[in-house]
């Protein structure tokens, strides 16, 4: 199985047109879950990367819980009971499910253009991934993704699960030649298929806006992959 | 609520008064940032006060460090602005959602982000703007 650590190079991440990589503040490392303002959890989000295992990291990444036991910070603790109440709380804001105004979705929704064929992941229900995330294998992983050979295999080894089949995406040639456009994504919930990185929950949907393609110099994905040990 | 109350009976600009009386009465700069991490966690206040370590949020919840009087000033507006929401929202749920979640009225960015950049005029306008919307 292919390492990460080779192979991410470039991915897509769904977010605001203008800056795709932006996470607003409650989406911020903790055990929150979702992306952006995915208030209602209505969509989706598709990640879209060489590999799968990419994805698969990327999306748990960002919708991990602290296994049972392990603090939600990684800060160190300090002995205070201010903090120790604190600590309570944030992981309580961290858990509350977002509201946004329906009327910003539309401003959100970020879609592709793509010039390279991706894996894609879509694992729709939270459920699914917040039973991933508090996985202790995948916890650990996540933790310790500094590991040059994180595979896909290590992702989901025994005992772990995904109960949705919901990987199943394709891209669609558009354009004689080798330009590729649009993300066929095959719906979960029925036999339908949209264009669109994002994926409705409840109905197949498509859309056209444009995304930004994120580089492998890219300020923030550097970062990212930093902190996920990750060499690009 | 609906408009008419908002307009006729509890105008932003005196509840928001009202709360940054009370937060005045503070004088322990702990305590001040205690509440506004309690509102929104200290990654909230950090983002607010243009602090790169969340850490030192918790130095000045303990006391083992005060914010320096300009970052303390930011620290009362955004309890300010977060508590008159919450009043009218009747929700801190709400209330923090609105800081921190995206809004039209500043591009798609969050009002927290404005309050950093010293824009409290139009956060209070924008929150004029929603509640009475």
């Amino acid at each position: 199985m292919d390492a990460i650590g080779s192979h991410i190079s470039e991915f897509w991440r769904v977010g605001r047109e203008a800056d795709p990589l932006y996470v607003p503040v409650q989406f911020q490392g903790g055990p929150s879950g979702g992306r952006f303002d995915d208030a209602d959890r209505e969509f989706g989000v598709v990640y879209g990367a060489p590999d799968p295992a990419t994805c698969m990291l990327e999306k748990l990444r960002s919708t991990s819980y602290p296994a049972a036991g392990e603090p939600y910070s990684k800060e160190p603790v300090i002995d205070d009971e201010h903090l120790t109440d604190l600590e309570a709380r944030e992981l309580e804001i961290a858990r509350r499910p977002r509201r946004v105004r329906p009327d910003i979705y539309e401003c959100v929704l970020v879609h592709a253009t793509v010039t390279t064929p991706l894996a894609l992941l879509a694992i729709l229900q939270t459920r699914v991934l917040e039973t991933l995330g508090s996985h202790p294998r995948i916890a650990r992983l996540l933790a310790t993704a500094s590991r040059p050979h994180l595979t896909i295999g290590d992702l989901l080894g025994a005992g772990v699960e995904i109960p949705q089949t919901a990987t199943a995406i394709l891209m669609r040639e558009v354009v004689l030649g080798r330009r590729w456009e649009g993300i066929q994504v095959l719906s979960t919930h029925g036999p339908r298929t949209s264009y669109a990185i994002f994926a409705d929950r409840l109905r197949a949907r498509s859309a056209t806006i444009l995304i930004k393609r994120i580089t492998r110099d890219d300020v923030t994905l550097q970062a990212t992959a930093r902190e996920l040990g990750l060499e690009l | 609520m609906p408009a008419s109350a908002v307009q006729d009976h509890f105008s932003v600009d005196r509840v928001f008064e009202d709360v940054r009386l009370e937060i005045t009465q503070i004088v322990d700069p702990a305590e001040i940032v205690r509440k506004l991490a309690y509102a929104l966690g200290r990654r909230g206040v950090a983002r607010l006060t243009h602090t790169s370590d969340p850490s030192t949020v918790s130095r000045w919840i303990t006391g083992r460090a005060a914010p320096h009087a300009q970052t303390l000033q930011r620290i009362r507006e955004g309890y300010c602005v977060y508590e008159t929401m919450r009043r009218y929202f009747g929700s801190d749920t709400a209330a923090e959602q609105w800081l921190t979640g995206a809004s039209a009225r500043f591009d798609y960015g969050m009002p927290l982000d404005a309050l950093a950049d010293s824009r409290l005029r139009d956060v209070i306008a924008a929150m004029k703007a929603d509640i009475i919307q």
